[in-house]
């Protein structure tokens, strides 16, 4: 008996011990993890739309993705005139080699890609890891559905990027992404194209105002904020505004 | 004299008792990460600093940790030095820790760890265990070098992300993907093997020579 709780409370020592220093240590880098995080999702955000001075978050509902896709809420860019000049979103495809992909793409407003960084992946150096490098250039100027050529596969599809020479699986994994993160811009366009400069005539779909919206309007202080869009993505509690209108009014 | 033991300790690591070319342990990491010479350097300095760290509090604890549960409490120990580091590393070097991925926290279970705490920081000083870290470490990264040399040159045509040869150059995709590793290993292996018999029969020669000559 004397034995086992002799073992127990030292094996008990050293693990609280561990898990104290383990603490310590989180406190400390915790929050300088989540600011490189943001840092670098900043700078990216600006890399792909060089003329944008600022970055709103898009409240429309973004389309369903296939399963293996995940796309991150739209960011509209908006230049030193106030108006917008192009939208960013990232994307993230489970179906790298290596794992999931993570791509950052920018689309001017006439949707059509500014250009694609890639932010996370796995792949194999060498062969899929060229993905980073100049081949993602090719989808700059592209606009939505890009096929993956592999020796003429593609044929007279309209948009085009090669296939990496034997990495296919990562090029198409980028690839769809990148697709989904521009249909995703586009409906954005669309929505956005609809409703008139000031977004007073939109369809008034919900007139009562859920508590979500009550509260993400207070933690952005934006008085101007009259048109609430009914179809809320419950998910993003930030500011609910349309692009084009929040433009205007800053 | 003393220096002289503490010397012998760490070139152990290094050079007698490799332990990637000659105790075999770590081979997972070892094939894994072997891709670039970058990924190799860094890989092998992580594991190296958590087998320091592990093996000098081991050697502190090996009086107080039973023998019973000595296997639970260095997994914590080790488990515990490994998560730590890489906090640190994804705080302040955040590049470095994106492109080695999952293999970090895979650093836990990298047998070289386990094996030094069990067959040398809980039987000796924490001045020889620290020594014995080192030297596994730097041994282990040396051994990773030069696979990664091989593998990086012979598969994609650079050296450390330079550029060797040009564009005409069509590197041998194979030596990237794992059967390269496998191969590389063992060839190096055998070249390690060859010079190491020849030194023996050096040794045995001179031996013998000298046998004669006392007789």
């Amino acid at each position: 008996m004397k034995e086992i709780s002799i073992l127990t409370i030292k094996l008990f020592v050293i693990t609280a011990i561990v898990a104290a220093l383990l603490g310590t240590v989180n406190m400390v880098t915790e929050p300088i993890i989540a600011q490189n995080g943001e840092t670098s999702f900043d700078e990216t955000m600006k890399v792909l739309l060089p003329e944008a001075d600022k970055f709103d978050l898009d409240g429309t509902k973004l389309p369903e993705t296939p399963s293996s896709i995940k796309v991150d809420k739209v960011y509209c860019g908006i230049g030193s005139d106030g108006e917008v000049v192009g939208y960013v979103t990232s994307a993230i495809s489970a179906e790298g080699y290596g794992g999931d992909i993570g791509v950052m793409v920018g689309v001017d407003k006439d949707g059509k890609i500014t250009s694609v960084e890639v932010t996370s992946m796995n792949e194999t150096p060498g062969l899929g890891a060229k993905a980073s490098g100049e081949w993602i250039n090719q989808f700059s100027n592209l606009g939505g559905d890009i096929k993956v050529d592999i020796n003429g596969s593609a044929g007279n599809a309209e948009y085009k990027v090669e296939a990496i020479s034997g990495a296919t699986i990562t090029s198409d994994a980028v690839t769809k992404a990148v697709n989904a993160a521009v249909e995703a811009i586009q409906v954005v366009i669309d929505d956005n194209s609809d409703s008139p400069e000031d977004g007073e005539d939109k369809e008034d779909k919900d007139t009562k105002t859920s508590p979500e919206d009550e509260e993400s309007r207070e933690e952005f202080g934006d008085e101007a904020n009259d048109n609430v869009k009914g179809n809320n993505n419950g998910k993003q509690n930030m500011g609910n505004n349309s692009g084009s209108s929040n433009g205007g009014v800053e | 004299m003393k220096q002289n033991s503490n010397m012998k300790t760490f070139l152990n690591g290094v050079f007698t008792e490799n332990p990637i070319f000659i105790l075999f342990l770590g081979m997972c990491p070892t094939l894994a990460v072997t891709t670039g010479v970058v990924n190799a350097i860094g890989m092998g300095l992580s594991t190296a600093a958590v087998l320091v760290c592990s093996n000098l509090v081991i050697s502190l604890l090996r009086n107080f940790i039973p023998n019973k549960i000595r296997i639970a409490a260095y997994v914590v120990i080790i488990a515990g030095f490994v998560t730590i580091i890489q906090m640190l590393m994804n705080a302040y070097t955040p590049a470095l820790s994106d492109s080695l991925g999952i293999y970090i926290p895979l650093i836990v279970v990298n047998c070289i760890i386990l094996g030094r705490a069990e067959a040398f920081a809980s039987k000796n000083s924490p001045l020889k265990s620290v020594l014995d870290g080192m030297g596994m470490g730097i041994g282990f990264t040396v051994a990773l070098v030069l696979i990664s040399s091989v593998r990086e040159v012979l598969g994609a045509g650079t050296f450390a992300g330079i550029s060797l040869f040009g564009s005409g150059f069509e590197p041998a995709s194979i030596m990237i993907l794992p059967p390269g590793a496998f191969l590389t290993l063992g060839c190096l292996l055998a070249v390690i093997n060859i010079i190491s018999i020849k030194r023996k029969n050096k040794t045995a020669a001179h031996l013998a020579a000298e046998e004669k000559e006392g007789a």
